[in-house]
């Protein structure tokens, strides 16, 4: 007789099988790491450079660089590169993030002598040409005035600028007087300082075999971009949390409320983090957590309630991010605090503990499945100069974590006092 | 090539199996051909709510999300106007607790109270969130009933009103439940290192045990051709105007298909297309302009969408839009530009085989339209598509009395 009122038997993950990414040395000294995985023939190369936020001479210049990279080179307009990639069904994905900038081009293989060409000539020769220019921050100030709109843009534009500081990169808030103070020279003087051969890193992940490094030594590992005038991001910046706990903006006709509660905390270098992403998790880091228990599923206030912990080369952050229904403002906050307070004074039972254990092992499953993701995680250790026994570490720390561990480590980061909370819309 | 198994169980249940050796997950993807398009004109966003309900327990398993979860697995689902698709990503060793929680809540949902309280709510939350609370988000709960008068494409799968889901009782969603949701309506795919045998045993474990249902015959009615073009302005609170204009096209089958996504590709994808080389950079009229194809199964929409600079005029954007349009209309392309749009949707094929849950996910939707082989059709079909045929189907779609506009002003 069938029993559907018992789980079947299962297996909890044991460990979990990591491609690693093969180093080697070009000519011109960048790190080349390849991965060669997946089914399809198919590459992906990853140029990275030390030119995120953090870098910013002033607002808007990393990103603008990034994006308008493929706007045009000393011998290609920006319709003869669109043109071309769109011809051979390749693409560009482009990143900027709070300390590094990326540049990635996807590519079918057999096309990849052609149009590895044209992802040379964008990276070394880009002149950021005064109409392409022009036209990107027209269209850039107007996306900036309809994202102004929405309380979630303004909720998270606050949360950054209270929790580092207006002064630091990290920080800034932008407004719309920064698209006026932007102009070409200031773009090329930026491409010139960071996208070069000093402060590249590049990752190949797909397909990969002897005839794909060629070409990428061909094309990325001569002398020709080194710039012995590289200027390394100096991380002179302060960063300076208010001291204000609530910063509220009014958005009068708003049907739902934007809140963000958290704090400048550690980042992945430091000792508690893999323990503290864990406590995370059980807090708001999944569809079972405690956050979308209370307020989605018990209560039905929002759509999602989640947390994150976010670490950055200098610093991390932790944040708590949702979107409510107006009426229920305050009591949504109050409930995020019960729920800080649980995890402080309460330990973890074994069986909510087992179950976070596995989906966080499951979820690392996942991050390691396909080139593409191969290569996003161990972008994710690069970044850090971390090796691959931080995953090691990782699991284990995720199978042994005790509850009484946890809650101190609730009772040391999770302080209601060190929080601040922003709220955009109706309070 | 996307190889795979295929069978059927006697309760009418499809079941498909793609062995994916290079993976440890397995994808898990339970299809039913339900949608918006199913519900009554009175009660809509049913389809949608239903999605939500059936995480709230079903008759043996009081949470859905915790037993995957201590599995190593997790899952989401989405509702369109013609289908509801479950799917859960797991560890392959684990394929039984996939099959034991999806056949129990095919077999009866725990129907509580407290679960349609509560996701009434988180639904219209998600209204609000989605819809009302973003600049432009009522735009496609104005345009459908615009462009269709008689189809229940007319209106959108979050429902025509909030009220509708207010609404929503308990007697509505079993009726609900019992005339869609059934092992004859259903099609189950799965992707990942697995021996079909393995999965034959499974289904006929979990899934043989359910019976047929009497699903509710489809007899949707027939759009009518449209004869004269239509249109709606409206003033809302928004910083710019945005132009819309949709035309009819053929349904998800026809052949005509093909060329008429190609159509939508060489207006607008890539950053070499027309419309964002002509519109865009060179006239300067908006900041962004696009057309795409809906991909509805029933005959669906061609639509183009165009955020206008400021101080640009809705009829000179209008107009400008029209003159690509003609052009399409009175000049073959070349083969050139043929082959850039070709290469690209061929390239983004390739690249979405690199997910088992892709692969599960697109097995289901095609053998719902016809044949799950036709996936390793799709790329000859854009191939075959010529440049007489592109002029033809723009000929056929992009026409004045076939087109519905919204002029969208803004208010301030």
């Amino acid at each position: 007789m069938l029993n559907r009122k018992q789980q079947p038997k299962y297996k909890e993950i044991e460990k979990i099988n990591i491609l690693k990414a093969k180093e080697q040395s070009l000519e011109n000294n960048i790190p080349l790491y390849t991965i060669n995985a997946g089914t399809e023939d198919i590459v992906r190369i990853d140029l990275i450079f030390n030119a995120g936020i953090l870098s910013n001479p002033k607002p808007l210049i990393a990103t603008i660089t990034n994006s308008l990279i493929e706007a045009g080179t000393k011998k290609h307009t920006a319709l003869q590169i669109a043109e071309k990639l769109d011809f051979y069904g390749a693409f560009l994905h482009h990143s900027v993030n709070k300390d590094n900038a990326s540049i990635s081009l996807y590519s079918l293989n057999k096309y990849l002598p052609e149009t590895i060409k044209i992802f040379e000539d964008i990276i070394k020769n880009s002149i950021f040409p005064v109409n392409e220019l022009e036209i990107y921050l027209q269209k850039k100030k107007q996306e900036f005035i309809v994202e102004s709109e929405k309380v979630n843009v303004l909720s998270s534009r606050k949360f950054q600028s209270v929790l580092f500081g207006d002064k630091h990169p990290y920080g800034v808030t932008l407004s719309i007087n920064d698209f006026k103070n932007v102009d070409q020279k200031q773009l090329s003087e930026h491409h010139l300082r960071h996208y070069n051969a000093n402060s590249c890193k590049i990752i190949v992940s797909g397909n990969v075999d002897n005839k794909t490094v060629n070409l990428i030594k061909a094309s990325f590992g001569k002398n020709d971009w080194i710039n012995d005038n590289n200027i390394l991001t100096d991380n002179k910046y302060i960063i300076k949390s208010s001291n204000k706990k609530q910063h509220i903006i009014e958005k009068e006709k708003a049907v739902q409320t934007a809140i963000r509660v958290g704090k400048v905390t550690i980042n992945k270098l430091h000792d508690d983090f893999i323990g503290l992403q864990i406590l995370n998790t059980v807090l708001g880091g999944y569809f079972g957590s405690r956050l979308m228990t209370n307020i989605r599923e018990d209560k039905g206030y929002t759509y999602g309630i989640g947390s994150g912990l976010v670490s950055l080369q200098n610093a991390g952050y932790f944040t708590i991010v949702t979107e409510i229904n107006s009426d229920f403002t305050k009591d949504t906050i109050k409930q995020i605090y019960f729920e800080l307070d649980k995890l402080r004074n309460e330990l973890i039972e074994d069986k909510e503990l087992n179950t976070v254990r596995n989906y966080i092992l499951g979820e690392l499953l996942k991050a390691f499945d396909g080139p593409f993701a191969l290569a996003d995680s161990f972008r994710s250790i690069l970044d850090y100069g971390l090796d691959y026994n931080y995953f090691d570490k990782y699991v284990k720390t995720v199978k042994n974590i005790s509850s009484e561990e946890l809650n101190k480590l609730a009772n040391k980061y999770f302080k209601p006092e060190e929080l601040i909370d922003v709220i955009a819309g109706k309070y | 090539m996307i190889k795979f198994d295929r069978f059927q169980l006697s309760n009418g249940l499809k079941v498909i199996v793609h062995k994916d050796k290079t993976t440890p997950i397995l994808a898990f993807n339970l299809l039913y051909n339900v949608g918006a398009k199913d519900e009554n004109p009175n009660k809509t966003g049913f389809a949608h709510l239903f999605e939500h309900l059936m995480f709230g327990g079903s008759a043996n398993i009081p949470s859905y999300d915790e037993p995957l979860q201590k599995v190593g697995g997790s899952n989401n689902a989405f509702t369109s106007n013609d289908i509801t698709n479950y799917y859960i990503t797991l560890p392959k060793e684990n394929i039984e607790t996939a099959f034991w929680l999806e056949s129990d809540r095919m077999l009866k949902l725990a129907f509580t109270q407290k679960s349609l309280d509560v996701q009434r709510n988180v639904v219209i939350e998600e209204f609000k969130q989605r819809y009302l609370n973003q600049p432009y988000g009522d735009i496609m709960l104005l345009l459908r009933p615009i462009a269709y008068k008689k189809h229940p494409y007319k209106w959108a799968t979050i429902g025509k009103e909030i009220s509708h889901i207010e609404n929503a009782n308990m007697n509505d969603v079993k009726s609900f439940f019992y005339s869609h949701y059934a092992p004859n309506n259903a099609i189950l795919s799965i992707a990942g290192d697995i021996e079909t045998s393995v999965v034959k045993k499974l289904a006929e474990k979990w899934f043989l045990p359910i019976e047929k249902r009497d699903v509710e015959i489809r007899n949707l009615e027939q759009e009518p051709k449209q004869t004269e073009a239509r249109s709606l302005s409206v003033k809302k609170d928004v910083p710019f105007d945005v132009i819309v204009k949709t035309y009819h096209m053929c349904s998800r089958t026809d052949k005509d298909y093909y060329a008429t996504d190609l159509l939508s590709d060489i207006l607008s994808n890539g950053k070499s297309s027309r419309f964002n080389q002509i519109l865009v950079k060179q006239k300067r009229l908006f900041s962004s302009v696009d057309a795409h194809i809906m991909g509805s199964i029933d005959n669906g929409l061609f639509l183009i969408e165009g955020t206008l600079m400021k101080g640009i005029k809705m009829k000179d954007a209008e107009k400008a839009i029209n003159e690509e349009l003609n052009k399409l209309l009175k000049e073959k392309i070349d083969e050139y530009e043929l082959n850039k749009v070709k290469n690209k949707v061929i390239s983004r094929l390739i690249f979405s085989q690199v997910s088992p849950l892709n692969k599960a996910m697109s097995l289901s939707f095609y053998e719902l339209i016809g044949n799950a082989e036709n996936i390793n059709n799709e790329a000859g079909n854009y191939q075959k598509v010529t440049i007489n045929q592109i002029q033809k189907v723009a000929n056929n779609v992009l026409s004045p009395t076939n087109c519905s506009s919204i002029y969208y002003y803004s208010g301030n």
